[in-house]
Parts: C-alpha cells; sequence; structure tokens
C-alpha cells in the first residue's frame, strides 16, 4: 500500500508498535491482534501514554498526522493477514467518531485491496449505542456507514 | 537490525529498550472481549466467507 504510514516495528507476532510523529510531538503506538472467536482476532490499537506507561484508546493526539497513523494501522493489519492468511481481522473503533475514521480510512484503501475482502456490519440508523442485535453484515459499499470491520485474504475462501 | 519486507510494506524487529505498557494485557483483552461479545450477538453469516 503506497500511502504516507510509519515504520512499523513488530514485538512479537501479534504486536506491531509505531511512532506518531507531529506537531505535538512523539508518541508511541501499539498495535495487537487478540483472539476473539472461530479463526476471528481483534484488532487492539492504543496510544502508549508516555507519563503512566499505560495504554489508551480514547487519547485524542490532534498530532497533525491521523491519515498517517491510519495507514500504518492498515499496514499491521495487512501484514498480519499475510503471517495468518486463514484469520480474518475484526475491526471497531473505540467510539463512533473512530469507527467513521476507520471506515474513511477503509474506504481509501479499498479500491488497492484487490486480495482482500472487507465486509461490514450495517447499523440501522439511530441505533448505534445499541447497535447489538440491531444490524446486519454485508460486503461494504462507499457511502453506507458501518459499525464493525471483518477484513480477509479472498484465496482461502476459494473452494 | 533485521528488515524484513511483506507485500510490500517494511517491518522491523524492534531493538533497544520496549516499555510494557502496565495494562497491556487488561487493555488488549477488553477490547477482545468486546469484539467476542459482538460477534457472538451479531454473527456474519457463513455465506460471507464461502462465496468466493
Amino acid at each position: 500500500m503506497d500511502l504516507e504510514h510509519y515504520e512499523i516495528e513488530n514485538l512479537d507476532e501479534r504486536t506491531f508498535r509505531f511512532f506518531s510523529i507531529g506537531s505535538k510531538g512523539k508518541f508511541e503506538m501499539r498495535v495487537k491482534f487478540s483472539y476473539v472467536w472461530q479463526n476471528t482476532y481483534n484488532l487492539g490499537f492504543g496510544v502508549l501514554d508516555p507519563v503512566t506507561e499505560a495504554l489508551d484508546d480514547l487519547i485524542e493526539l490532534k498530532n497533525g498526522d491521523s491519515q498517517k497513523i491510519l495507514a500504518t494501522v492498515a499496514n499491521t493489519v495487512l501484514l498480519f493477514l499475510e503471517q495468518f492468511p486463514l484469520v480474518r481481522v475484526y475491526a471497531r473503533g473505540s467510539t463512533r467518531s473512530r469507527t467513521r475514521l476507520y471506515q474513511m480510512g477503509i474506504n481509501k484503501i479499498l479500491p488497492l485491496l484487490n486480495d482482500y475482502t472487507v465486509t461490514g456490519y450495517k447499523v440501522k440508523s439511530g441505533r448505534y449505542e445499541h447497535a447489538d442485535r440491531h444490524g446486519q453484515w454485508g460486503e461494504i459499499e462507499l457511502g453506507v456507514e458501518y459499525d464493525a470491520f471483518l477484513i480477509y485474504k479472498e484465496q482461502m475462501y476459494i473452494l | 537490525m533485521s528488515v524484513i519486507e511483506i507485500n510490500k510494506i517494511k517491518v522491523k524487529r524492534a531493538a533497544g529498550p520496549i516499555v510494557r505498557p502496565v495494562n497491556e494485557n487488561e487493555f488488549f483483552e477488553k477490547k477482545a472481549e468486546e469484539a467476542r461479545r459482538f460477534l457472538e450477538l451479531n454473527p456474519p453469516p457463513d455465506h460471507l466467507f464461502k462465496k468466493k
């Protein structure tokens, strides 16, 4: 993927880190893929608070590089799926606005993801806070708002 | 420092001191549990994965 992104380091086979560098300084980011169920891993993403040394996914850095961060997180997903091509990755933002940000990022890279399938959980209007049982999964379409995403490599499902 | 390239994405093995976040396990497991709950309540239909 050719979008501008940060250099990625792997800490173990399921954990990655990179550094956001912008107007507010340098911040360490962590991405970890945790097993959820049925061959599916959750994309966990947080900022390492430099003071408390704790991960936080509600910090608004406003470091001026959100698109670059998003592209880097997307790259970790592609890396993970290259290493483990038989799994699916589940992604959902920690807030509605974060999920929208994910969606913007996915929309941007969707044309580049020829080898991958992205499906989304579509919420019925106004139901986000109580999204459970009020929506449906389907292949992602531009212009539709989704609440969660599943990304996986296509070739594994050719039967 | 080793650098490998996967699908044209470069990744290197982290070097130097690595901070272990004080809440690392709790943080990621909480996220995984939320995902687990969501997927249990809203399982994606099998046809999404089999129709290719």
